[in-house]
């Protein structure tokens, strides 16, 4: 069995020159779908998307057969590339839209066909200039030749796509509020119920929203069947209940922070975190790691005791983290875990949209507490009311939230996690009245009290082996 | 109907309601702030959350529910009383009161404050906010509306009426996050005749009339049902009063007339009725000038001129701003007293067309009685200037303060040889009178109107009279008998009694019959049976609506 290394699918290639233009794509395989596509039926399809396991990239990770099968029958259904890329620590959809964007009109094609779309939306992010102006050209070259348009590649089937540009909120990278964005409101996420959005979405009718790494896989899936897929990243056996086994295919994973060589590494499913750090080239300097933040930054944070946990959807929700985004950041000893907190406090109070009451107070309430402990203005007792006030926008013990939508727990899990994980550090900071930076040994609290992980692994099924 | 279970307890409520609705309808009080049953439920205060278990599930859902967005269905669990539901209520209220300030001495919506109420029954005894507070500044939306932007809980209810209600979406949100504030577009103020209303939809202390702002502490009013004079529709109100002085006029919730809404016509509309200008005695014209006398030499001088002059030279002015029983009064002076057929109706103005708004219409028709004058007096009313038309004497009921006085009425009353006017305000009118007797003012009549719709609606005495005046039906009777007729009523509640066994429209439409819903002369057959009506919310109004 070989150690871990890249496995470049959606990736591969994607350095080729010009690999944003059609020709180019194309030399290089693409929209090879298309020729099995339309020889497949929707029925068909659903079963090979869900028999591929293939789970939404976005951050929920739902099985995107799963979603598939909840479509609403209203007409006309609209598709969405959900392409608001924001997650502080995630830049992969980035280098999609920018290197390969044929890939994302070419899954597009393949979802809309399946669902029976024929207008279909990429919600860019929009401080993508360059990913957008390359979708754009993209788009416009699909329909000079025939892909897009009335006739898709020939076909009798219809399929427009409209880019959007986002106006710079976090928030509308949230479903309902990229509907309501893109629908020209305030991105102010819905209520669910009713606005599950393959029910009731965009324009009021039936609605798929993807994220681009998710549509970005099927394709390949089309291409090399689901038997191929299914061989790619691990599948587990006996996990609990509400706890998907399935991890199947590569996942491209933004390591960033304080490692040698940061970046988008696409890899199987089923390493560890130690070795997706490594396969980063190493903690900066040989430092010693003090936490990771594994799924983005509303991920609740790893400490050096959970380096061994599989970055997977699986392992991580059962170390009551969430894989999210893909978002590695890596932080070493030098790193103030208070000043770190206080980073992204800082973010998402910034970033709440101010709808719901909970997390409008909530969300700037613990970056104020967690700004003063850093600022040596602590008190006895901030810590955990802390966590007391982050656990009233979202439990994190009990899975639930106040809010309207899971913005409460992007506040919350960070909060509470760093409290609990790093609590000797922050208590330091009260103590001394000042920004203490403690070596990881005295920094991070003892496992038993605080931590899901580690705990037994759920049995494997299958692993890569990474013999290639 | 739907058989639900709430805390333990069955109980059974309208279908398709939704659980706030519902709790209401069984006396449980569900505590919201967004939500309205007239704007919908954004779910956004998240106040409401509620321990949901579905028809047939083995448990309640692990995550809390908001009751507004839930429609309550057969089977289905409440738990309106679960630790977990009570701590995120009173977690909901720590936060709502994180940015609120500690004005409640000096808030116009103290006592009848939502965030009061709650905190004390649902809140922490004290604050656990240690941070900087913010302190928007407080601003003018429009020219009756201010808003105390601290106070301010972002319930939106106050743009959603505006979008979806009036129409003008003047208000908007602005901002992001714990920033989020309520205000207009610098060149698009809140002005708009619907705008008072955004004030009994705000729940706490936020928007506040200009009108009544610092003008009395709420629990020191007396707070009477009646209904709107300022046009045909009339709107189900409020009169609240304090030291015999009208403090404002608020709506009273009807499902088929007004829902929760009046317009600020009627709202602002009052200032008439405090006037210091108010007749307050009878007069008589001695020397060029009214003089005060008492109503006995009123009514024996005013029959002696009548008499003199000749009942049939006599024209008797009604005016459709009247209560019914006061204008059946007012027929029967005609008829057994005065002995005429010159029956005139003095009227408000009519403008050319209705103001329609999205969910609300302002009727043309300033006359709060016109209806029912014209189903008392029948094909026989003519209008004010045809029955003075060659008369010589008339008795002129008016009380429309700002009532439209052309030239031709006018000729036609300085012609006369005796007037005698029934009004509340000089006027003219009142000038060219040789006898004024002091009138009421709907804040101070007992009776009903009857609307565009035919709904007879029942005004509560809401002020004592002023001074020596006489209710206009009284009086109306007195000069009756003065004139040798005999007319006995002792209440307003017997003319209307009377009404209905007389006249054929009113049939029905005894004092009993006639409850704060109003009573239908007209059951209406348009859209037959397959019509379909919004639910209706007298629990909730019952319950919520202040």
């Amino acid at each position: 069995m070989g150690k871990p290394k890249e496995r470049r699918i959606l990736y591969e290639n994607i350095d080729a020159p010009d690999m944003h233009t059609l020709d180019v794509y194309r030399r290089h395989g693409g929209y090879a779908s298309l020729e099995k596509l339309f020889d497949l039926n929707a029925e068909q399809l659903l079963d090979i998307v869900r028999d591929s396991g293939l789970r939404g990239r976005g951050g929920a990770g739902v099985s995107a057969g799963f979603k598939w099968n909840l479509m609403g029958q209203g007409e006309p259904k609209y598709l969405i590339a959900n392409a608001d890329e924001s997650e502080p620590g995630t830049f992969s959809n980035r280098y999609i839209l920018q290197h390969k964007p044929h890939m994302l009109i070419e899954g597009m094609i393949i979802a809309a066909w399946s669902l029976g779309v024929h207008k279909a939306y990429v919600y860019v992010r929009g401080e993508f200039t360059l990913g957008k102006k390359r979708l754009d050209a993209a788009i416009q070259e699909a329909y000079e030749a025939g892909i897009l348009g009335e006739s898709v590649a020939g076909h009798d089937f219809a399929l427009d796509i409209y880019t959007h540009a986002g106006a710079g909120a976090y928030i509308c990278g949230e479903e309902t509020g990229l509907i309501e964005s893109l629908e020209g409101k305030r991105g102010q996420p819905r209520v669910k119920p009713p606005f599950f959005p393959a029910a009731i979405g965009v324009f009021m009718q039936p609605t798929m929203v993807h994220n681009v790494e998710t549509l970005s896989n099927l394709p390949y899936i089309i291409n090399n069947g689901t038997e191929w897929y299914q061989s790619l990243g691990a599948v587990y056996k006996d996990t609990p209940r509400g706890v998907d086994p399935m991890n199947t295919g590569t996942k491209l994973y933004c390591v960033s922070g304080h490692v040698e060589k940061p970046g988008v590494y696409e890899v199987e499913m089923g390493l560890t975190v130690r070795e997706l750090v490594e396969l980063a080239g190493g903690v900066r300097g040989g430092n010693e790691v003090k936490a990771v933040i594994p799924g983005g930054s509303s991920a609740p944070v790893l400490t050096p005791y959970e380096l061994d946990v599989p970055v997977d959807f699986t392992c991580l929700q059962m170390a009551k983290t969430m894989l999210g985004s893909g978002g590695i950041i890596v932080m070493d000893e030098t790193t103030c875990t208070v000043r770190a907190l206080e980073n992204l406090m800082d973010f998402y109070a910034h970033e709440s949209c101010g709808q719901c009451t909970p997390c409008r107070v909530g969300t700037p309430w613990t970056r104020d507490i967690v700004a003063r402990i850093e600022a040596g203005k602590g008190r006895p007792g901030d810590v955990d009311h802390l966590i007391e006030v982050a656990n009233n926008v979202a439990n994190i013990d009990t899975f639930t939230w106040n809010t309207i939508c899971v913005f409460g727990i992007a506040v919350s899990w960070p909060a509470v996690s760093f409290a609990r994980k790093f609590r000797p550090e922050f208590e330091a900071h009260i103590e001394q009245g000042k920004c203490v930076t403690l070596p990881v040994s005295e920094a991070v609290a003892p496992p038993e009290e605080n931590y899901a992980w580690p705990q037994e692994l759920p049995e494997v099924e299958r692993k890569p082996t990474w013999d290639y | 109907m739907a058989k639900i279970i709430m805390d333990g307890q069955e109980y059974e409520v309208s279908d398709g309601i939704s659980v706030v609705q519902a709790a209401a309808e069984v006396g449980v009080t569900i505590p919201h702030y967004c939500y309205h049953p007239s704007l919908g439920a954004p779910a956004n205060c998240r106040m409401c959350l509620i321990e949901l278990t579905p028809p047939g599930a083995p448990g309640p859902i692990r995550q809390l529910t908001t009751a507004c967005t839930t429609r309550v269905g057969d089977g289905m669990e409440i738990s309106n009383s679960a630790p977990r539901v009570k701590q995120a209520r009173a977690t909901t209220l720590q936060f709502l009161l994180a940015h609120h300030p500690l004005d409640c001495p000096t808030c116009d919506e103290a006592g009848e404050c939502f965030l009061q109420d709650y905190a004390y029954e649902f809140g922490h005894d004290r604050s656990v906010y240690q941070e900087i507070k913010n302190v928007p500044p407080r601003k003018s939306l429009g020219p009756t509306v201010d808003l105390f932007t601290t106070r301010c809980i972002v319930c939106t209810r106050c743009v959603r009426f505006t979008e979806e209600i009036s129409g003008g979406a003047e208000i908007g949100l602005m901002h992001r996050g714990v920033h989020d504030e309520i205000d207009v577009a610098p060149d698009k103020p809140l002005d708009n005749k619907l705008s008072g209303n955004v004030v009994d939809i705000c729940p706490v202390g936020a928007l506040v009339s200009k009108d009544f702002l610092y003008r009395s502490r709420p629990w020191f009013l007396t707070k009477k049902p009646s209904v709107c004079n300022r046009c045909s529709k009339g709107c189900n109100i409020h009169v609240e009063s304090r030291e015999g002085e009208v403090a404002r006029l608020r709506p009273r919730y009807h499902a088929d007339v007004n829902d929760f809404w009046m317009c600020d016509d009627g709202r602002f509309g009052y200032e008439y009725v405090n006037s210091p200008d108010r007749l307050r005695l009878p007069a008589l014209r001695k020397d060029g000038e009214l003089i005060p006398a008492g109503w006995r030499e009123l009514l024996e001088t005013a029959a002696e001129k009548i008499q003199a002059l000749g009942g049939e030279q006599t024209a008797v002015i009604t005016s459709a701003w009247m209560t019914n029983e006061e204008l059946y009064a007012v027929k029967r002076l005609a008829e057994e007293g005065v002995g005429t057929e010159r029956i005139g109706l003095f009227e408000g103005p009519v403008e050319d067309e209705d103001e329609v708004f999205p969910k609300f219409v302002i009727e043309r028709d300033k006359n709060p009685n016109r209806a029912g004058a014209e189903l008392i007096f029948g094909d026989g009313l003519k209008t004010a200037a045809e029955a003075l038309d060659g008369a010589k004497a008339a008795v002129f009921f008016g009380g429309i303060p700002g009532a439209p006085l052309d030239d031709a009425l006018m000729d036609r009353l300085t012609a006369l040889e005796y007037l005698l006017t029934v009004d509340i305000l000089p006027s003219a009118l009142t000038e060219a009178a040789d006898a004024a007797a002091p009138g009421t003012a709907f804040t101070e009549k007992e009776g009903c109107f009857t609307n565009s719709a035919k709904r007879v609606q029942r005004l509560s005495k809401a002020l004592p009279n002023l001074g020596n005046a006489l209710a206009e039906w009284q009086f109306a009777a007195y000069l009756a008998n003065a004139l040798g007729a005999n007319i006995e009523y002792e209440s307003a509640a017997q003319i209307t009694d009377d009404l209905a066994s007389t006249v054929a429209a009113f049939h029905g439409a005894v004092d009993e019959a006639i409850d704060w819903r109003g009573f239908c002369l007209e059951e209406k057959t348009d859209g037959g049976e397959a019509e379909e009506t919004a639910p209706e919310n007298w629990a909730y109004a019952s319950r919520f609506w202040r």
